[in-house]
């Protein structure tokens, strides 16, 4: 090979660090298009610990379907006046609650948990059958005061291998994959 | 443990299609369009194949409906090489769409030719889209599928057995096609249940097997009167 060929020190340094940079600034696009971490905003501050803590409410109260069906529903606000029909405290999140759920469409709380297409989940199967408890894969939401931005227990496909691992319960592609 | 299976009556069928109508809306099977049908790339998970036999005047026409065979010696699932593809202790041979390289080794290895391969993204017409099965994915491109005796329903009616704490029943469980067929042409259950009709119909004289001699060992019997 000929010797002028050759890049110079300083060139080849620039050129190293622009691939870098490159690839700095792909990777940062990437997250910014897909926004893995991108927090779920809710229509309402809902406190999960005043509900069924301090007013002992069953998680079915809201999540009416958990036990007996395959996905366990997320309230819609118009289920919130139920109960919030007529103020119950003097919080600010309350008078919101009602001013939005008299709308003509009133917002629905929104999912933190978004299973792949491919991915078969049953709530009725691992909450009634199996006797999983909630907070096995919704952590301790029961204790928030506050709506979390993303789920509080990250599941993914080795969470729930792991679990069926030890459970000693099928663990081929097809029983969950379709 | 079932060994799910499946008997079609060629005497009985008269070739309306309606069971490739039923599954395609219970798969989620994509409309290729014009194109797709141009270059034979449509996808069929059951297809009605019209067979002529003997020369004109004098020939006769059968009809003969062709889901994945089910075999139990599979030849595409010793050629996957990610394990995409795979037969299970209930003898239903799987595709797992979301580990499929899309090589299609299996289409190849497959001798009744009914693994089919996305070589489009499937298209859906806006107005179907509020019909798409739920309980079934929607492939994306570059994967192959095929029949999977409605295995989505199989996982349902389990669930539902235990709930209800009693065993599968026969009438829990059927495909789709075998639902839709108005001649009852189609059955299906368990090849190893004697109180099932498949078991019965599958030990028939008129029944036979597609390319037999190849040792596949399908699950999917014919019954003819015709050889």
């Amino acid at each position: 090979m000929n010797v002028d060929e050759k890049l110079g020190p300083t060139r080849r340094l620039a050129l190293g660090a622009l691939t870098v940079l490159m690839a700095v600034a792909g990777f940062a696009a990437g997250r910014v298009t897909f926004n893995p971490n991108g927090a779920v905003v809710q229509p309402i501050q809902f406190n999960h610990r005043k509900h069924v803590k301090d007013a002992g409410l069953d998680c079915s109260t809201c999540h009416q379907y958990y036990a007996d069906h395959q996905h366990s529903g997320l309230p819609d606000l118009a289920l919130c006046t139920g109960c919030h029909q007529q103020p119950m405290t003097k919080s600010p999140e309350e008078a919101k609650l009602i001013k939005l759920a008299t709308t003509a469409a009133p917002p629905a709380f929104r999912k933190l948990f978004r299973l792949p297409d491919h991915a078969y989940y049953s709530h009725r199967r691992h909450v009634t059958l199996a006797g999983l408890p909630c907070t096995t894969c919704h952590g301790a939401i029961a204790e928030t005061t506050a709506p979390p931005p993303g789920p509080l227990v990250q599941v993914v496909m080795k969470t729930c291998l792991d679990c069926h691992a030890r459970r000693n319960v099928p663990t081929n592609c097809i029983a969950c994959h379709r | 443990m079932a060994r799910w299976g499946m008997v079609i009556d060629l005497d009985k069928c008269n070739g309306c299609q309606a069971c490739e109508v039923a599954c395609r809306s219970e798969n989620n099977i994509a409309v290729g369009g014009p194109q797709a049908a141009s270059e034979h790339r449509t996808i069929s998970w059951m297809q009605v194949r019209a067979e002529v036999e003997g020369e004109w005047p004098d020939i006769r026409s059968r009809f003969v409906p062709q889901p994945c065979m089910h075999c139990d010696r599979p030849p595409c699932t010793l050629v996957c090489p990610v394990q995409a593809t795979s037969i299970d202790r209930e003898g239903i041979v799987n595709q797992i769409y979301a580990r499929c390289i899309g090589c299609r080794y299996c289409a190849n290895a497959c001798p009744y030719t009914v693994k089919f391969f996305n070589w489009h993204k499937p298209d859906h017409p806006a107005s179907t889209e509020p019909g798409l099965n739920p309980d079934v994915s929607v492939r994306p491109v570059g994967v192959i599928e095929k029949c999977t005796f409605c295995s989505h329903r199989l996982q349902k009616a389990r669930e539902m057995a235990r709930v209800e704490t009693r065993p599968l029943r026969e009438q829990d469980f059927t495909t789709a096609c075998a639902d839709s067929c108005p001649t009852g042409a189609i059955v299906f259950g368990n090849l190893d249940d004697p109180t099932h009709r498949v078991a019965e119909l599958s030990r028939d004289p008129r029944a036979f097997r597609l390319q037999e001699g190849l040792g596949t060992e399908p699950k999917v019997y014919y019954l003819s009167r015709r050889d």
